[in-house]
């Protein structure tokens, strides 16, 4: 058994033409663990035009190659760091061809490092862990409706029907000045708990009780990615869904990372 | 950049990059300098989105104001869109205000920039047209010391963003309370708010808060009341502190009403200067030996942050129109050129005479009969000739001359108690009724919604108490059976179209105007669901048909096809077979572009939606 398990899964769904998201990820490979720990991204890339499946897989390799090269040890600056790269080649690329001008993506990468969580984000694509007590969230999506619960202005019941839901406040590729939201997760993850990063066709569509039934009931990362799919497809599925998980299989792993 | 030209004009070099798009320095072909925006298209499926702005920069390329960038062309190039703009060398206020010491230039120079802002938005807002985008990054101050606002209703995309990756340019620090509030009307008062928090910095030096995230932003505009601006700058004259103040008001109803009361109120100045007047080169010298610099170091103590009262917190529905997006895409292949003096107004008509038997005329002149089985009222149009179709989209081609025999037509809307009546006797089961579902809009998406039928059109709220009221999710082949039980017929889109537009050719059921909330139940209404079908009598055809533009799409008999191709010139019926049949006018959901008499939609005969309804033709004897 190996230190951690992946699954991963991406349905174009129902009504696009062509599949934005893109996903990948850096595990420990025969025992060893990168020094800056292991790295799990995702990105949603808007507008059913060329732009967006691109700006989603130039931001997830560039986070994917400038994490591990950038020389801080400190895990969220090195996080903010590729995150701006990322965020300044899709604005550049954008801008020297024009048919795929103002192409962006949301984007959400997770390192695990000791047995801690550290993430940063933008947009509306969200990082949950999967424990035995439940399900959490670890990001707050850059939405007008996600602002609108936090000024107080409507509740959380009334944002899951609030018109402009899907509108996001930041992405990649949108403009130079990007405040990125970097942060460490204050619980330790463990064995048997589960990271997953999703973009908004699956939370949209599937609430988070359902997302844990899946969890309590198929165990295996690749099973339960496959199935969230299937019953995000079942409940509307007009968006691209895309799922990444990771579960913590040896208690061993940290001591690795302790050492490491 | 890969290439030196877009369209027919030469790029010179790159001005940077905006939340709207790369924006380019380029000269025409007659060797005038201009400033080109190619825009984000974000939203390429979005034909609503690209229809609109095709709409507002018809209207905008009229504006003609010394204080307002003009708008010269507009064209599609590759998968984006291309503004061509007045090019205006100058610096932008909030780079002007960046540069002051303390944020805060002479007065009397602040005051000409407010003055001659408040005279171009009090020109647009005549001239119907919001900003919706007013920020300090729109205002440009060119080298002779003149204002020119940017980007005028480029913003008003924003309220169609309806596809599911948008992503937001909001301008936040600008944004007024209730545009948070979908139920609550945008208007003038709006954009008065947002130049109130330009001003504020204008003459404070400052933003009147100190928070950075977006949500605290939010609350702030929501809940909490300025300091004035005098707090902070000793000297202010206090009339221009307090038209700030009265600017920022939560309530859009204790705001001014429009820019000149916002002018008035600002005061003169300084006695005896004439603010609102553009400088000419002569006075641009005399201006940098303007001395009377308000002394910004004397910034008072912060007074203790009041909370507002009586703001409503709840809401449900709606959209958040306060999203300075812009969210163009497309693949339409059209370019317009528009250059002209004047916004088009309402068409004038003269009362017509004539005769239709047992009729009587209606307030257009045109005969009007009650047709007894479903107690309808019908008006007369007369045999004749109009302009059908329109170059603006491919399927809206071509422009026509159609003729058509003589017809009666639904004055309004097929309304609830009509239908009723007609299930009452018959015992019929829509399309929707058998599914068990209609198409609701949920959030951004329509989705198939259980229980979503006509007696409950919203998958919600019953019909009951809203006998007037336009029935809806009704399907094409429900407005069949309705019509056969009546004696009725769908009308033909040549027909529906003709008593929208009538012999004018107008563009609009009342002419070519634009449509504001006074005249038909669209998406700029904020009303969001449907309204009774006598409210909108400003909005009746020039033949005194209701709800020709908006409340709800209505069925035709034609089949749809979106080829372009040459229509039958007399009584034309559409193509022979297809899969989806026409729909017209637009609803309470769509924007203005699709209130344009052309326009049209198509949908499978058997499906239902919040916004499909029906009338009725018959022939005439």
């Amino acid at each position: 058994m190996g230190f951690v398990t992946m699954g991963s899964a991406s349905h174009i769904g129902k009504r696009k033409e062509k599949n934005d998201d893109y996903l990948s990820y850096r595990v420990p490979e025969d025992g060893s663990m990168p020094k800056k720990g292991m790295l799990l991204a995702l990105a949603d890339g808007m507008g059913g035009r060329p732009g967006g499946d691109l700006a989603a897989r130039i931001a997830v390799d560039v986070i994917m190659e400038e994490y591990y090269k950038d020389s801080s040890s400190d895990i969220p600056v090195s996080l903010n760091n590729a995150f701006l790269k990322a965020n300044q080649e899709v604005i550049s690329r954008g801008d020297n061809d024009r048919s795929i001008l103002g192409m962006a993506t949301t984007l959400i990468a997770v390192v695990i490092k000791k047995g801690r969580i550290y993430f940063a984000h933008v947009g509306d694509s969200r990082g949950y862990i999967i424990h035995k007590d439940g399900i959490t969230r670890f990001t707050e999506d850059d939405s007008i409706v996600a602002n609108l619960v936090k000024a107080g202005y409507i509740t959380k019941e009334q944002a899951l029907t609030y018109p402009g839901g899907n509108i996001i406040t930041k992405a990649i590729g949108l403009s130079p000045d990007l405040k990125i939201d970097t942060r460490k997760q204050n619980r330790r993850i463990k064995k048997g708990q589960y990271i997953m990063l999703c973009c908004d066709g699956l939370h949209k569509d599937v609430p988070e009780e359902d997302i844990l039934k899946a969890f309590n009931e198929f165990r295996e990362p690749a099973v339960i990615s496959e199935k969230l799919i299937e019953k995000a497809l079942e409940k509307g599925g007009d968006d691209n869904i895309s799922v990444l998980i990771a579960r913590i299989d040896r208690a061993s792993l940290f001591e690795v990372l302790l050492n490491g | 950049m890969a290439e030196e030209r877009i369209g027919d004009y030469e790029i010179i070099s790159s001005l940077g990059r905006g939340g709207f798009g790369s924006v380019y320095k380029a000269k025409s072909s007659n060797g005038s300098m201009v400033a080109l925006k190619v825009l984000n298209p974000q939203v390429l499926d979005n034909q609503k989105v690209v229809k609109k702005f095709f709409h507002e920069a018809m209207i905008l390329a009229k504006l003609d104001h010394p204080n307002i960038c003009r708008l010269i062309e507009f064209f599609p190039d590759g998968q984006n869109y291309a503004i061509v703009m007045e090019y205006v060398e100058g610096t932008e206020l909030k780079e002007l205000l960046q540069q002051q010491p303390n944020g805060l230039l002479p007065f009397d120079r602040a005051f000409r920039i407010a003055k001659q802002s408040l005279s171009a938005f009090q020109y647009a807002n005549e001239n119907g047209i919001l900003h919706r985008d007013i920020k300090p990054a729109n205002i440009m101050i060119n080298k002779e010391g003149n204002i020119k606002i940017m980007d005028f209703g480029i913003a008003k995309v924003a309220g169609a963003a309806t596809h599911d990756t948008a992503a937001s340019m909001l301008s936040i620090h600008y944004t007024p309370p209730e545009r948070f509030d979908p139920s609550r009307v945008v208007d003038t008062r709006s954009d008065i708010y947002a130049l109130g928090l330009v001003f504020y910095e204008l003459f404070a030096g400052r933003r009147p808060f100190d928070v950075d995230e977006t949500s605290q932003i939010m609350f702030w505009h929501l809940n909490e009341i300025p300091e004035p601006p005098e707090a902070f700058v000793s000297g202010l004259p206090q009339d221009v502190s307090l038209a700030i103040q009265k600017a920022l008001e939560k309530d859009p109803d204790d705001r001014f009403q429009d820019f000149k009361e916002f002018s008035d109120a600002m005061g003169s100045g300084t006695p005896g200067v004439d603010y609102s007047s553009s400088l000419d080169e002569t006075t641009a010298s005399e201006q940098t030996v303007v001395t009377s610099l308000v002394e910004p170091a004397a910034m008072k103590k912060k007074a203790k942050k009041k909370k507002a009262e009586g703001m409503p917190l709840a809401l449900i529905a709606g959209i958040p129109a306060a999203l300075a997006v812009l969210l163009i895409g497309g693949f339409f292949a059209y370019q317009i050129f528009l250059k002209g003096p004047a916004i088009p107004g309402t068409a004038q008509q003269e009362t017509v005479n004539i005769e239709y038997k047992g009729g009587v005329p209606n307030s257009k002149g045109y005969p009007e009969i009650t047709h007894e089985k479903d107690n309808s009222i019908m008006i007369y149009i007369p045999a004749g000739e109009f302009t059908m179709g329109s170059d603006i989209y491919s399927f809206e081609k071509p422009v026509q001359q159609i003729n058509l025999d003589a017809y009666l037509i639904d004055k309004y809307l097929v309304t609830n108690k009509q239908f009723k009546q007609f299930v009452d006797e018959t015992g019929y089961q829509t399309d929707a009724e058998k599914k068990g579902t209609g198409q609701v809009k949920i959030g951004k998406k329509w989705k198939e919604f259980e229980g979503a039928i006509w007696k409950m059109p919203d998958g919600n709220n019953s019909i009951d108490g809203k006998d007037d009221y336009p029935v809806s999710q009704i399907s094409y082949n429900d407005a069949v059976a309705y019509c056969q039980w009546a004696g009725k017929d769908l009308p033909t889109e040549a027909q529906w179209e003709m008593a929208a537009r009538g012999p004018g050719g107008g563009i609009y059921p009342w002419g070519d105007s634009a449509p504001d909330d006074t005249m038909a139940n669209f998406a700029d209404s904020f009303i969001d669901e449907t309204t009774p079908v006598t409210k909108y009598e400003k909005g009746q055809s020039l033949y005194g048909a209701f709800d020709m533009a908006g409340n709800l799409y209505q069925w035709c008999k034609d089949w749809y096809s979106a080829e372009g191709k040459e229509r039958e010139s007399k009584n034309p019926t559409g193509p022979d077979s297809g899969t989806e049949r026409v729909l017209k006018g637009g609803s309470f959901s769509e924007g203005s572009d699709s209130l344009r008499a052309p326009s049209r939609l198509s949908a499978d005969p058997s499906s239902s939606s919040f916004v499909y309804g029906f009338r009725c033709v018959k022939k005439a004897e």
